[in-house]
């Protein structure tokens, strides 16, 4: 088996972004407490969460996307305790940026409203500027 | 264009720190964004038809099961995203953590529920899982 050993890689060229064949890594994603003072737990490519309104959220990135048309996933989990479920995504599509986007979340039902919930975690794929 | 193959990279100074050039100029962990765990998972049956990192998914309780990790995670503090296919392949069911509490770094409990807001299995859930492993 050969095993390569490095601390940075880059393409060939010295700057340009590195293929992984058939691999693409998450660009940023983080969990942190939605209810009451917003508090980050863990983040990658995260700098900033901004508790916007009842069950809205922004994330800015470190790195910047290169564009706004990236993927967003969300996840979440309705209370520290109790079991349940809720829904979550980003607010719309103009909430998207390179820089920034929002999340939406609320306890899931046949009508939905925006509201706070214990663990929010949201994952960003696509490419960095 | 040039390529390296090899069969397993390692960082140099410290072994799961490797960085890499992922945009124009931005450098990225590489470990830090990989998926470390996912679950495509029937519910109904249950069954796991492919898994990465995934040692066996217990079917908890109606709407509910949970994936134990072959490695853990180095903390109970990692971020999961989850989707969820309904009865009759409407995307219907709405699907995450079922608590805090439910998140180790050794397995998740997953809670979904159907558009009456009733837990339900699901034809087909999937499970994804960033953050370091132990």
């Amino acid at each position: 088996m050969s095993e390569l050993r490095a601390d940075t890689i880059t393409a060939s060229d010295g700057t340009s972004p590195v293929t992984l064949t058939k691999q693409s890594a998450a660009k940023a994603w983080a969990n942190f407490n939605g209810t009451g003072v917003v508090a980050v737990r863990q983040t990658f490519n995260q700098t900033s969460l901004t508790d916007i309104t009842t069950g809205r959220y922004d994330l800015s990135f470190v790195s910047n996307m290169s564009n706004a048309d990236y993927s967003v996933s969300t996840g979440g989990a309705y209370s520290a305790t109790v079991s349940g479920s809720a829904g979550y995504g980003a607010a719309a599509v103009n909430n998207l940026t390179t820089s920034k986007y929002q999340i939406q979340t609320g306890p899931y039902s046949s009508s939905p409203q925006p509201a706070d919930i214990q663990v929010v975690m949201p994952c960003v794929s696509g490419d960095l500027a | 264009m040039s390529l390296v193959k090899t069969d397993a990279l390692q960082g140099k100074t410290t072994a799961n720190d490797i960085t890499v050039t992922v945009g124009a100029t931005a450098t990225q962990a590489l470990e830090a964004g990989l998926a470390k765990v996912w679950l495509n998972y029937i519910q109904q049956t249950p069954a796991i038809r492919d898994s990465l990192n995934v040692s066996a998914a217990t079917d908890i309780a109606t709407g509910r099961y949970a994936p134990a990790y072959v490695t853990n995670m180095n903390t109970a503090i990692y971020c999961v995203t989850c989707n969820s296919i309904g009865y009759h392949n409407h995307i219907e069911n709405a699907s995450g953590a079922a608590s805090e509490a439910s998140m180790t770094s050794s397995d998740c409990d997953i809670q979904g529920n159907n558009s009456a807001n009733t837990t339900a299995d699901s034809a087909l859930t999937c499970f994804v899982a960033h953050g370091s492993l132990a």
